[in-house]
């Protein structure tokens, strides 16, 4: 099975190599048959790593403990689940499910375009089977994951093996990797796009449509992967939060910010053939951060809890993203001419220039991350002393970057496209305003008198009040016109165009989040010791101890506890938080008692018995409205399946001017 | 070996062990976090390598690095140390590495003025790409007329607010 498995990547990396010089020899030779045979082996790739895969899921279901990377990675008393999730709990895995999604994604993407864009696809093939190629040699040269254990020249079984980490072993980390995968490694596709459509000065923006869903999927992979991670953090780490601003986090939000600021931006190339060079940089950009972030959590660049240890790979990732950035640099700067604006700008104030703002808050918002995140390692390779850059550099810096941002979210939908006068500015603007603050006001009579988080309030307040808005007057518009029902005709104005509307749903999710975000600002922690039977209070709960049991199976060691939890003397939940010794790797771990609720989470870790054996203690939070950080994911999810589904209507977008390169009005199918 | 074979045999000692260990440092923790030891501790990294918390908010109930900090604080503040002396005795003994966010002198200040670099030249772009792209603006107009221009450019915007629509033949759909 190791042979079949090693052979395969090897192959892999092999006809990687081909499909990428096949395609440009085809392109540049004028060898039709070269670009079919690279394209072939781009789905050869595909097989070829498909079997690597199977192979290496066959021998961790199998306990081949031969292998050391099954041996180092799962045992016998893992559930099938945790089996499969062991593929990528470690360095040389994790490798190979990157390898296999690119060749995933670039089948995919070769196999849906292979009669369109002609010209372009060779570039297009060389570039994603480049990255290929570079993927698979460090598993076929660096890190097998086919290694067997060997032990005087003959090959070792053992009976079982080490296991995966425990704090690995839960649902959402079983889905949180190949979720941020799958965003990462899909982030290439609209690069390659981007980069053939401007190496072979692709006339049109037909290139955008097609990359357009790839980069909103991609989008949404990531929002996926990067929420799973935060679940994951809130309920398996017990430190009461979700975001700890680890650079590993930073890593996966990055391109998510980037894609963020493309999918806004794009919007604006399709439209009105402008921000050409811009947008050529945000999808490189997110690229080359996808590539950062797989570095950093990879390499031990940076010190962070959920990165690999140090291994050999560094300089072959800061080399091949090195070299990615300058030939990135070179391809734009040299084609600049092609990129020039089709139109002009009418008005500074104008849907168009608020979209170009916003890009500019979102990636100063980026590099503020990315700066707190590098800046450590530049210090140290400079100085050579360490520092430390922790949450409150973070907050200090993207506190007020992030209320911008959700002002500008607001503003948006109330700006027209080519100008706003200011009459129509004031008519716009004055209900949403009314109601930010009515709410602030209402929060402060309630006893709210945190500043920011009222400031946060308000500014999703008035988000909400345009977002309600825009459905409220084009429902109304159907409703009158074709005698619908409200909810109906909200239904219709969606369908009609889901793009814009499924948006606004989505930027309604981010309102909600900010909404969990600004819950933070009143959480509540404390240290209790309790005895059996004995009540506590705690923020808006009276939490009594009804028991403590130890005991164990096959796989971990537990003590468990069991909290009754009271509000008005009625009890009203019991909270079962329980501490875990695995058995192979000799690793604690502990099960939060969570009470979930709209308003707030009672969150409570139990510590464990007091030597006097009278008293358990335990940390408890109270987490203010975080469960709409939860919610607004939901929304976030929905609004981005709604943008995905193509409208009742086709829509051409009228160019006001062209000036340059003569093009066809673009023309959407959404 | 020795060792090894002891810690396999005696695996709810082990358990036990760190269950009385966390309460120890439980009842520690909770008893060390006076106001004065917050207000330095908020400056002062975890260095735990597990956390990104400062040693004011770190929750961890194990930290071997918080714990003990804040039980040196206490002592520290206790004695009548300013805020300033303390921290400086930390720096000196550990380098910068032990603040939470470096310092905004020398090196550090890059910290903390790039993000503000970054929007600055942000806005740079923004404004020379709004001027690059504007178009030439129309002859000056009087204020009556002007306004008959904003009400007819308010009408034009909300009936081009939507895109045309194309009937399934491909032809405009007249508004």
């Amino acid at each position: 099975m190791e042979n079949l498995g090693a052979l395969s990547i090897l192959l892999a990396f092999c006809l990687s190599i081909f499909a990428a010089g096949a395609a440009l020899a085809g392109k540049y030779g004028q060898r039709p048959f070269l670009v079919v045979s690279a394209r072939r082996a781009v789905y050869s790739v595909w097989i070829l790593l498909t079997i690597a895969s199977a192979c290496l899921v066959y021998s961790l279901m199998a306990g081949d403990f031969r292998l050391a990377y099954v041996w180092g990675h799962s045992n016998k008393a893992m559930s099938p689940l945790y089996k499969l999730t062991a593929w990528w709990g470690g360095q040389e895995g994790s490798l190979l499910l990157w390898s296999w999604l690119l060749a995933s994604y670039s089948a995919l993407a070769v196999w849906t375009n292979r009669r369109k864009f002609r010209a372009m696809m060779p570039i297009v093939i060389a570039i994603l089977m480049v990255t290929e190629a570079f993927f698979t040699s460090l598993i076929v040269f660096l890190l097998s994951p086919f290694r067997v254990l060997m032990s005087g020249g003959g090959i070792v079984a053992v009976p079982d093996g080490h296991g995966l980490d425990p704090l690995l072993q839960w649902w959402t980390m079983a889905a949180h990797p190949p979720m941020l995968y799958l965003g990462y490694v899909g982030t290439i596709v609209p690069f390659a796009f981007a980069m053939g459509s401007l190496l072979t000065h692709q006339p049109g923006e037909g290139w955008i449509h097609t990359v357009r869903r790839w980069a909103i999927v991609n989008w949404l992979f990531l929002t996926i992967g990067v929420t799973l991670g935060m679940a994951w953090a809130y309920t398996v780490l017990s430190w009461g939060g979700y975001w700890g601003w680890d650079p590993v986090e930073n890593a996966a939000v990055l391109p998510w910010i980037t894609a963020t600021a493309f999918l806004h931006s794009v919007m604006m190339q399709e439209k009105k053939g402008m921000m050409k060079v811009w947008n050529m940089v945000l999808v490189s950009a997110t690229f080359l951060l996808s590539i950062l972030g797989t570095t950093l959590t990879r390499t031990g660049l940076v010190q962070s809890v959920h990165a690999f240890a140090q291994s050999p790979i560094k300089p072959y990732f800061t080399t091949f993203l090195l070299v990615a950035l300058a030939l990135i640099a070179f391809a734009i700067i040299r084609n600049l001419p092609f990129l020039k604006s089709e139109t002009k700008l009418e008005s500074v104030v104008s849907r168009e220039s608020s979209f170009l703002f916003n890009n500019v808050i979102l990636l100063a918002g980026s590099f503020g991350i990315l700066w707190g995140t590098l800046f450590p390692v530049i210090m140290e390779a400079l100085t050579n002393e360490k520092e430390t850059i922790d949450t409150p550099y973070y907050l200090r810096v993207e506190i007020p970057i992030g209320l911008f941002l959700l002002f500008l979210t607001g503003v948006g939908p109330l700006i027209a496209w080519r100008r706003s006068s200011l009459d129509s500015l004031k008519r716009a603007f004055l209900v949403p305003t009314i109601i930010a603050i009515a709410a602030v006001a209402a929060l402060g009579f309630g006893g709210i008198h945190h500043p920011t988080a009222l400031l946060s309030f308000g500014l999703c307040a008035f988000v909400i009040a345009t977002i309600l808005g825009e459905f409220w007057k084009g429902s109304r518009a159907i409703q009158t016109k074709e005698k619908l029902a409200l909810p109906h005709a909200a239904v219709e104005l969606t369908w009609r165009n889901t793009r814009r509307y499924g948006g606004y749903l989505v930027h309604l999710g981010i309102v909600a989040i900010f909404v969990g975000f600004t819950g933070s600002a009143f959480n509540l922690h404390e240290i209790r010791n309790l005895g059996l039977g004995e009540t506590v209070r705690f923020g808006h709960y009276d939490l009594k101890l009804a028991s403590v049991n130890d005991g164990d199976n096959a796989n971990y060691e537990f003590s468990h506890a069991a909290v009754e939890v009271y509000r008005n003397g009625k009890q009203i939940d019991l909270l079962e938080p329980e501490i875990r010794l695995y058995k192979s790797s000799q690793s604690q771990n502990t099960l939060v008692g969570l009470r979930r609720g709209l308003r707030e989470d009672l969150y409570i870790v139990y510590s464990g018995v007091m030597p006097d054996g009278k008293k358990a203690t335990f940390q408890m939070y109270q987490l203010p409205l975080v469960s709409w950080v939860w919610i607004g994911f939901f929304v976030v999810l929905f609004g981005t399946i709604i943008c995905l589904i193509p409208s009742k209507v086709r829509y051409q977008y009228a160019r006001t001017e062209v000036v340059g390169v003569a093009s066809q009005p673009a023309t959407v199918e959404s | 070996m020795l060792l090894a074979s002891l810690l396999r045999s005696n695996r709810r000692l082990i358990v036990g062990f760190f269950l009385a260990l966390g309460c120890i440092l439980a009842q520690d923790a909770s008893s060390l976090l006076t106001p004065a030891v917050a207000r330095v501790g908020e400056k002062l990294a975890c260095r735990c390598g597990v956390c990104r918390n400062t040693v004011a908010t770190c929750p961890m109930l194990h930290c071997e690095y918080t714990e003990p900090m804040r039980a040196r604080l206490k002592k520290m503040t206790d004695s009548g140390m300013s805020d300033t002396t303390i921290l400086n005795t930390i720096v000196k003994e550990q380098g910068v590495v032990a603040l939470a966010a470096p310092p905004a002198t020398g090196w550090g200040l890059l910290t903390w003025i790039m993000p503000g670099v970054a929007l600055v030249l942000g806005f740079f772009i923004y404004s020379w790409w709004v001027r690059r792209n504007k178009q030439q603006g129309p002859e000056a107009v009087s204020a009556s007329d002007r306004a008959v221009l904003d009400r007819f450019r308010d009408q034009i915007e909300s009936e081009l607010d939507e895109p045309d629509e194309i009937s399934p033949g491909g032809r405009s759909k007249p508004k």
